[in-house]
């Protein structure tokens, strides 16, 4: 059978190639294609694709251009590839143009039916899979092992398993821990690492002063249970998410878009790390909440409910510049989905799924169809074909029938509304008119109109070209004023409707938007992309995970009356303990929970758990870990618990520390990297915390959680502020860091240049850069030297008028850096403070103020100071 | 991390020496030597010099930045077809962004076109200033890019990509090749000081490149750099003073983890800052320029002044070391001047008067300087214009042609390149793509494109991404 259909081709295509033109029906591959080749393929190729026209093969011929077909199969006379060939305006320029009879043969092929060929038009082939056992039986893609827990010689430095694991490979290379961090140091990294800011000498001295056995773990406890915490690991979560308050494209300084109900995501998470939540369950919802109860036809949605929608806020954090209707396009569609599935694959599984967009991985076994398969996952709710744009993918804290309800109610209360606040503006107008026109035939042409339409807004209502100017107009608007300028009866009658109108606002019903992810739809085809080209189709896939994580033939789908359920399938694919995804996911989460606490990841490409990432240092310990986290209940906080009170994480950061002892090998020698944790590592600590540490150490930090974020403004010299101007309480300026608007980029200044992430999809590490825009930034920012002023009255105002110099000093360093000055710094800091003092007297200061400003300085070089920035 | 393998050895280095070659070659074998003398895979990134693959023609460049879209057929590429066709219904349909151009009415230029310098150049009468520097420029007029919209075109022409993100041209070069001055940064963005043009910092960002390879702006008013100096004016003496105490501190501190280099840095950051409050004042510095120089660049004219000074800077900074200049158009009448969807006949003769000369006062004074061969200067905007009206005064934004220019550094002298077709919508003949572009940019600096390559989440990436563009050198640019 085979042979003859062979055979049959082979003769039929010899035949043809002999057939004069004119004869038969002509065939793509044999009599159309040279002729393309020879005119039109050079520049609508697949490497050109001018006018997006690619004329290589039939599917892409009868797609047509950007601008439409260029083929009506059976009509060559209404087909634009021959009218353009025929007049001659194809190929431009008339090169290589075509004969008469290479047109015929073209006109011939589409007007027979612009055939396929064979097999260009045959049903694809039936899926072969390419992942071999030995694709399988690399490490990370297992399942977790259970390693007994190893035996080891320095049993008393054996807290907890961790230790055992360590000491194991240490001993191997007659290495051991290095001391046990002093109380004031221990203090200080737990506060930053649970919850991002410095003890207090007062919480430094109780912990000290605790002599129990137990007390460095009743401090975890105590602060695990800190709401703070929730900030502090929540905000490593939101940057695996990619969090910002942002929607559509978020590129200009200023003038971005917040969405509205964006920060409810953010909170979310902080909420879910301060209860708890497990991380099976927090992952499943952030990936199907809304598919995990019929939220289109419940009658009400509990809080719970209403928790579960806002989570799926997780995949709604990629760019989506759909917003504006000239980026509208597939292209753009389709990266948002190329954008969240890097965000959900990269934040879970650890392995660059990205590269299988264009092609099959290179290294690792993640064919191309993987990729698509995944893409599927997300296609119902992100449908490429039929497209929800951006502003109106949300969801309300009630259900639709009842959003409905509320909208059709304050459209009808707006009909009521509506001729009252025109009579009004009429009223207004007629007052404010002549104040205004004098000042307005003074203006340039093109501004007189938005100057018109802006004297006419209340002043809470105008942009700020309106707002600027109105200024420029010099007259006096307020509400005070106007009334002042209208008759008895206006005034009356002015009066009466904005009472009534107050009356009917507070007659409106409201909600609350949810940005959520949700099925728009039955789910549309999902195909591959050939090299990646969403214009060149390939063979249909079903919803599916990674294969080399699967069962053969594993569907994700569980389709539900409301929804197609993949992505619940999907979650549940993450989250099944004992298979390998569910392996892999727990062991990447392990992984960076580790990394935060120890400074690097047991694997050190946190990001690659692949083959061209690193192999992890102690697979046994990362395996152990993983298999505890899920037998715990996926509790983040029982996982943070088992690292901080091992001994390990508890030993002194300094190499001085490790114990000078004959039996043992001189470890910046066997491990010069401390990749087996002979001592703890030196860390600087990410953008947020040294801000916030900044602000606490102050004692102007607002400890207030979660709402919506706080604006900031870019200036026009670049520098990115608080905008005071648009915030509600002077204290918000104070906020955690975490609580002001998060963007793409221009995040406060005071971050950017400390490695806050560009957050073009999301942040898999932070860098921990010293650059010099660093040291100017802490040393000449106006927001520092006020801070410093703030710390030097709080120094001032604990000592209550009773300290010395030297005591003052000592309090500062202490606040700053939680120890106490050696005789050295103190010297270096005294010296520092009666000099400046002088300095102030001379510059005419009075003597308080004088020392204030001295003192202030001592608190500024303090806040400069390298241990300041570091965890040690 | 990184990847700066196959340098030249120091061997084939010597035995070109021998044939002999000027300053640069000297420079780069200097250089050589001290990339060698480090590891293969720095642990840090830093600024130090780097020694590119091959003998650089260019050392620094500068990046004339034409927000907007210039219009070409009424600059630099004239199309008398298109005079001729003036008010005709066009038959085939372009590509537009915007509304308004349904009609498809084909619009001739209005302005004249010349034939100038030797080389006879045909340059329109709204540029006569760059029509002075035509026999030291390479002309580009078949330029294509991906897009039609504003953001995603800049973002294309800075990163070789039209999604926001990745590292932009000035961050790849500071990152493959360091910086000659260690007292200024490496990258030096000079924007109108009103304001920003469209996508604002995005066009200088380093994407997921080190935070250092970012471009760093340099302000025309006011301290040129953010926090050079103290925002709070203290008494003489006082900043010194907290310096050496900061520095006491810091050494303590640095002695208990004598192996984290970093921490050095840090404490070097210190007197670097120091230092550099001293270097960027003097490069913002203008009195030590002639007047003549002033009046070269327009400074005496408020019309030109704005974009003048940023090219007068630009070449103070190329002259003091820095390696990469972004100098951008005036934020005013718009933040986009080139984008003319409109009153083209007044506004397009407003913006080339307020930018032709400065670009071209920048040309002669690096000449006269002998510092324009080291130099690779580039005058773009993001794409091209329409041969079709847009509401009869304008016309919208085109990706299938445009034209740019190049100058210095190794490119030809009074050259044109390709070519448009006879209306200017497409780019037609020896066509030029942004990854072409950059990666021959890259070749005058001594870089190989296809090696100056970051690993990023599993992939080694690159400007060009020559697996996807297949971009190569245009060789043809080149002298």
């Amino acid at each position: 059978m085979f042979l003859k259909a062979g055979f049959g081709f082979v003769l039929s295509t010899a035949l043809l190639t002999h057939a004069a033109p004119g004869s038969s029906t002509p065939q793509f591959a044999a009599d159309v294609l040279p002729i393309l080749q020879k005119s039109c393929i050079g520049c609508h190729g697949p490497k050109t694709r001018m006018a997006g026209l690619d004329l290589h093969e039939v599917s892409l011929v009868l797609r047509g251009s950007a601008n439409g077909p260029v083929v009506e199969r059976g009509k060559s006379k209404d087909s634009l590839l021959v009218k353009r060939v025929q007049e001659g305006s194809m190929p431009p320029g008339g090169k290589n143009p075509l004969t008469s009879d290479e047109i015929a043969v073209i006109a011939r092929w589409i007007d027979t039916g612009a055939a396929a060929p064979a097999s260009d038009s045959a049903p694809a082939a039936a899926y072969v899979s390419t992942i071999t056992e030995k694709d399988r039986q690399f490490w990370s893609f297992q399942t977790l092992k259970k390693t007994p827990i190893p035996k080891v010689q320095q049993s008393p430095l054996v807290k907890t398993p961790i230790d055992s694991f360590l000491l194991a490979k240490l001993e191997a290379k007659k290495l051991s821990y290095a001391k046990q961090a002093s109380r004031t140091t221990l203090a200080r990294r737990a506060y930053l690492d649970l919850i991002g800011l410095p003890p207090t000498p007062a919480e430094i001295d109780a912990f000290t002063a605790d002599k129990s056995v137990n007390a460095f773990e009743r401090l975890v406890d105590r602060l695990l249970a800190s709401p703070s915490f929730g900030e502090r690991w929540g905000r490593h979560w939101l940057d695996l998410a990619g969090y910002v308050d942002t929607v559509g494209r978020d590129v200009q300084s200023n003038g971005y878009k917040v969405g509205e109900g964006r920060w409810k995501y953010r909170d979310y998470v902080v909420r879910a790390y301060n209860s708890d939540k497990s991380f099976k369950s927090f992952l499943s919802e952030q990936i199907a909440g809304d598919e995990m109860f019929d939220w289109r036809n419940a009658k009400e949605y509990t809080p719970d409910q209403i928790e579960k929608l806002i989570a799926t806020g997780f995949l709604r954090t990629a760019e989506d510049p759909t917003d504006n209707s000239e980026r509208d396009t597939p292209l753009l569609r389709y990266e948002v989905i190329h954008q969240t599935l890097d965000i959900l694959t990269s934040s879970t599984l650890g392995v660059t799924v990205g590269c299988a967009r264009c092609h099959n991985h290179k290294f690792d076994p993640i064919p191309q169809r993987d990729y698509y398969s995944l893409m599927a996952t997300l296609t119902p709710a992100y449908n490429p074909v039929d497209w929800t744009p951006v502003l109106k993918r949300t969801l309300a804290d009630v259900p639709p029938a009842e959003r409905e309800a509320i909208d059709k109610y304050n459209a009808e209360l707006d009909k009521s509304i509506a001729p009252k606040k025109a009579e009004l503006g009429k009223l207004y107008e007629k007052t404010i008119s002549p104040m205004i026109e004098p000042a307005i035939a003074k203006l340039a042409p093109k501004d007189r109109e938005p100057a018109r339409k802006g004297a006419l807004l209340p002043e809470e209502k105008r942009n700020a070209r309106q707002a600027k100017l109105v200024a420029e107009l010099g007259v006096d608007l307020s509400p005070a004023s106007l009334l002042t300028r209208m008759s008895p009866e206006e005034k009356t009658t002015v009066q009466a409707l904005e009472s009534e109108l107050a009356k009917l606002e507070k007659q409106r019903k409201s909600y609350a938007k949810i940005e959520a992810l949700y099925d728009c739809g039955p789910p549309p085809e999902t195909f591959v992309h050939r090299r990646g080209d969403h214009e060149s189709k390939g063979a249909t896939v079903a919803p599916g995970g990674l294969e080399v994580l699967s069962t053969a033939g594993e569907v994700l789908e569980k389709p539900t009356p409301s929804s197609s359920g993949r992505r619940l399938a999907l979650a549940d694919w993450l989250t099944r303990e004992g298979t390998p995804a569910a392996s892999l996911v727990a062991r990447v989460y392990v992984n960076r929970v580790w990394g935060h606490l120890f400074g690097a990841g047991i694997v050190a490409t946190g990001d690659n758990f692949g083959k061209m990432g690193s192999l992890p240092t102690h697979p046994e310990l990362l395996d152990y870990l993983s298999g505890e986290f899920i037998r715990n209940g996926w509790s983040t906080k029982k996982l943070i618990r088992t690292m901080m009170l091992s001994r390990s994480y508890q030993q002194s950061s300094l190499a001085e520390d490790f114990p000078k002892n004959a039996r043992l090998a001189d470890p910046q020698a066997a491990d010069p990297d401390n990749s087996l944790l002979w001592r703890m590592r030196l860390r600087r600590m990410e953008s947020e915390v040294i801000r916030d540490c900044m602000l606490s150490v102050s004692g102007k930090l607002n400890p207030a959680i979660g709402g919506p974020a706080v604006p900031t403004i870019t200036q026009a010299d670049g520098m990115v502020i608080i905008d005071e101007k648009e915030i509600t309480d002077p204290s918000e300026r104070y906020r955690r860091s975490m609580y002001l608007v998060a963007r793409r980029r221009y995040n406060l200044s005071m971050l950017g240049v400390f490695d806050h992430p560009v957050m073009s999809t999301n942040a898999k590490e932070r860098g921990a850069s010293a650059v010099v825009l660093q040291s100017l930034m802490m040393m000449n920012d106006k927001e520092v030297h006020t801070q410093s002023g703030y710390f030097a009255d709080r120094v001032l105002s604990m000592a209550n008028g009773q300290s010395t110099d030297d005591a003052l000093i000592k309090s500062a360093f202490r606040l700053a850096l939680g120890r106490l000055p050696d005789e050295k710094e103190a010297a270096t800091l005294l010296g520092l403070l009666g000099r400046e003092r002088e300095r102030f007297r001379e510059a005419k200061k009075s003597e308080a103020d004088a020392f204030r400003e001295a003192l202030a300085s001592v608190c500024h070089v303090l806040l400069n100071a390298n241990e300041f920035l570091y965890v040690e | 991390m990184s990847r700066r393998k196959d340098l030249l050895s120091r061997r084939e280095m010597l035995e070109m020496s021998g044939s002999g070659f000027g300053s640069l070659a000297l420079a780069w074998m200097l250089n050589q030597e001290r990339a060698l003398a480090g590891s293969e895979r720095p642990v840090s990134f830093d600024l130090t010099p780097k020694a590119p693959h091959a003998i650089p023609k260019a050392k620094a460049v500068i990046q004339l930045m034409q927000n907007g879209g210039p219009s070409q057929m009424d600059l630099v590429d004239p199309k008398p077809l298109l005079s001729k066709l003036n008010g005709k219904k066009h038959s085939e349909k372009l590509e537009t962004l915007q509304e308004g151009s349904a009609d498809n009415v084909l619009m001739g230029s209005p302005y004249k076109f010349e034939k100038r310098g030797q080389c006879g150049m045909d340059i329109s009468e709204l540029l006569p200033h760059t029509a002075t520097i035509v026999d030291d420029i390479t002309l580009i007029r078949s330029m294509y890019t991906e897009h039609n919209n504003h953001s995603e075109a800049l973002i294309m022409l800075q990163t070789g990509k039209i999604f926001p993100g990745r590292p932009t041209t000035g961050s790849w070069i500071s990152y493959a090749l360091g910086t000659e001055n260690q007292n200024l940064p490496a990258y030096v963005v000079l924007r109108d000081a009103e304001g920003y043009n469209t996508n604002g910092a995005l066009v200088w960002d380093n994407g997921w490149l080190p935070a250092l390879y970012r471009g760093t702006e340099f302000s025309t008013k006011g301290t040129p750099v953010l926090n050079l100096k103290p925002a709070v004016p203290a008494p003489k003496g006082s900043q010194d003073d907290q310096l050496d105490a900061l520095a006491a501190l810091n050494q303590r501190h640095r002695s208990r983890y004598p192996e984290d280099t970093s921490l050095d840095a840090r404490i070097r950051n210190y007197e670097l800052a120091a230092r550099m409050q001293l270097a960027a004042g003097d490069v913002l510095d203008l009195k030590k320029e002639s007047e003549e120089t002033k009046k070269l660049y327009g400074l005496d004219n408020p019309v030109t002044a704005n974009y003048g000074i940023r090219c007068l800077m630009a070449r103070r900074l190329v002259e003091a070391g820095v390696r990469f200049v972004q100098v951008f158009p005036p934020v005013r009448p718009s933040i986009q001047p080139w984008d003319n969807h409109s009153n083209l006949t007044d506004e397009l003769p407003k913006i080339c008067s307020y930018t032709d000369l400065g670009g071209a006062a920048l040309i002669k004074d690096l000449k006269q300087r002998g510092l324009l061969d080291e130099t690779a200067v580039m005058w773009a905007g993001e794409f091209g214009r329409l041969p079709i009206s847009q509401k009869g005064t304008g016309r919208d934004h085109n990706r299938f042609g445009f034209s740019l220019w190049m100058a210095g550094g190794g490119f030809k002298k009074g050259y044109i390149h390709g070519a448009t077709d006879e209306i200017g919508y497409r780019a037609v003949e020896n066509r030029v793509s942004v990854p072409e572009l950059h990666a021959t940019l890259f070749h005058v600096l001594g870089l190989d494109h296809k090696r100056v390559t970051y690993r990023h989440h599993g992939r080694d990436e690159s400007l060009t991404d020559p697996p996807v563009t297949h971009a190569e050198v245009v060789p043809a640019l080149l002298s």
